[in-house]
């Protein structure tokens, strides 16, 4: 227990977690396994695990090595929180105390949020659909896209997001003129319909359709302007902005709280002991 | 004359003063630097004021506007007294020498500015980006306050290291900030707030070198010249991968 509390042992982890995101940047690298990285994307993590992840097995490798990283990490943060973070908050300045349990209390709510996000709703990014198509949706709903209008030059529309951001200036492309009409049904009722936007996603029952982009298909003449679009389901997206804001909100308070005298914890006090 | 050329003498004079500052902070008696830390600070503001009118729009990313940015956030902090005079002096030097060589880097790499990307219009994009430099800078003169720490005498070495890991805590706060704008920026224009790709690992790895610095053990923690490594490696090694990306971008 003291040993899985200890500093040292938190500081190993967090070691061996930079470690293993420095080999994850490394294999994300578009010569390696960007097109992994690509696919997990795509659709919810627990669906890329069971599907189509094992066709390159470094990559869901490299994933599970970080789950057990952070589980490792959290393993550690549940002692701390035990053995040296809550009776601190009976002794000494107990605002300070608070601050810092609370600041490693919502990491953990902000941890638990983003990685129930993997698991849990509905994800589908990288949707490419030309106008007329239909596509199924969760809950019995489907989505129609009725017309696109792309107003601005054609020839930026398949560049990568690199080269799209050297020409996709606020001059050559305007966002609120260009969109996409949808139709969402359910049997045949409209559920809802309207233009989509970039930056401007849809609310359907708690799914967001967003457009994220414009595509052309390549071989197709004369060419056809199509969309990319994501629909994303997750119960607990407001838990984690709320407990994301909190937790900076909690960071800039305790360096506040703590600016003259220093954390509240037993390292800063005996490390000064020692000092002295 | 046109901004562009004014722009190109503010760059040389702030250069200059810049290296003019932090050799009169670092060695001469007196308190010339202080006058000149104003100047330097003038120069920077009046850079980034006459960038942000050429761009319409304030310096948001790319090398030239980061180095630009970095200089003025890290002028405004070398101004704030952190305490101990001597330590002041050191820190403040530190601080403008990087500086000038951010703006030294631009006599050889190239100094364009990024075009304006339409999403630069968007305010949570604007966040992050204003964010994300403001905590690299924060983060980098925390690590000039840890450095500057070694070889002085105890209480402005403790003073220093404290002031260093103040600002560390101050700089994640604002990362993290920075962090949750890209967030809602993603979710809005992509879908999803989060990616799995280079980017957004780098960026939790950042968050945890810091946090690391922030974790060390008491016997480690009591060694000023480990606890003052422990500190400056966030900043430096974060300024140095990300100008390093930067400069390797086509």
């Amino acid at each position: 227990m003291e040993r899985l509390s200890s500093l040292k042992f938190t500081l190993g982890s967090l070691s061996a977690l930079m470690i293993w995101l420095g080999l994850g940047v490394f294999i994300g690298q578009p010569k390696l396994l960007a097109a992994s990285f690509f696919d997990m994307n795509r659709m919810l993590i627990l669906d890329w695990l069971l599907g189509p992840a094992w066709a390159q097995p470094l990559a869901p490798l490299w994933f599970l090595g970080l789950c057990l990283g952070v589980g490792v990490m959290l393993l550690n943060l549940g002692f701390c929180t035990f053995t040296r973070l809550l009776p601190r908050l009976r002794a000494g300045n107990a605002l300070k105390g608070w601050l810092l349990t609370l600041v490693h209390l919502v990491m953990l709510v902000v941890l638990l949020g983003h990685g129930a996000e993997m698991a849990m709703g509905h994800k589908q990014e990288e949707l490419r659909m030309l106008p007329g198509q239909t596509v199924e949706l969760p809950e019995g709903l489907t989505l129609s896209l009725e017309s696109v209008l792309f107003v601005s030059d054609p020839s930026v529309i398949n560049l990568s997001y690199r080269k799209a951001r050297w020409t996709w200036t606020s001059t050559n492309f305007k966002p609120r003129q260009n969109w996409a009409k949808v139709v969402i049904r359910r049997g045949d009722a409209i559920v809802t319909q309207g233009e989509l936007r970039i930056l401007e996603p849809m609310k359907i029952e708690g799914l967001r359709l967003t457009l994220a982009g414009f595509y052309s298909p390549k071989d197709e003449k004369p060419a056809r302007v199509g969309v990319r679009l994501a629909l994303v389901k997750n119960p607990l997206t407001t838990l984690f902005f709320v407990a994301y804001g909190l937790w900076v909100v909690l960071y800039a308070a305790l360096a506040v709280v703590t600016w003259r005298g220093g954390p509240s914890n037993g390292s800063a006090r005996q490390a000064q002991a020692v000092a002295v | 004359m046109t901004l562009e050329l004014l722009l190109h003498y503010i760059y040389y004079a702030c250069m200059g003063a810049t290296l003019a500052a932090g050799a009169l902070a670092w060695f001469a008696p007196g308190n010339w630097w202080r006058g000149a830390g104003w100047l330097v600070l003038a120069l920077a503001l009046a850079q980034a004021v006459v960038s942000a009118l050429i761009l319409n729009r304030p310096p948001l990313a790319g090398t030239y506007e980061a180095a630009m940015m970095f200089t003025l956030w890290l002028s405004v902090l070398a101004l704030i007294p952190c305490g101990s005079p001597e330590g002041q002096r050191r820190l403040a030097a530190l601080c403008w020498w990087a500086g000038t060589a951010f703006m030294a880097l631009f006599l050889v790499a190239s100094n364009r500015f990024y075009p304006d990307w339409y999403m630069y219009k968007y305010i949570w994009s604007r966040l992050f980006f204003t964010l994300r430099m403001a905590s690299l800078a924060v983060f980098l003169y925390a690590s000039f306050a840890a450095l500057a720490s070694l070889g002085m005498r105890p209480e402005t070495r403790t003073t220093l290291l404290r002031w260093s890991r103040n600002f560390l805590l101050l700089g994640t706060a604002v990362f993290l900030a920075g962090e949750f704008s890209g967030f809602t920026w993603r979710m809005q224009w992509m879908g999803d707030y989060w990616c799995w790709n280079a980017n957004f690992l780098e960026a939790t790895l950042f968050f945890l070198l810091v946090t690391a610095a922030a974790h060390l053990p008491p016997s480690w923690a009591a060694r000023p010249r480990l606890r003052a490594a422990a500190q400056a490696v966030p900043g430096v090694l974060m300024i140095c991968l990300f100008m390093t990306f930067m400069l390797l971008e086509p």
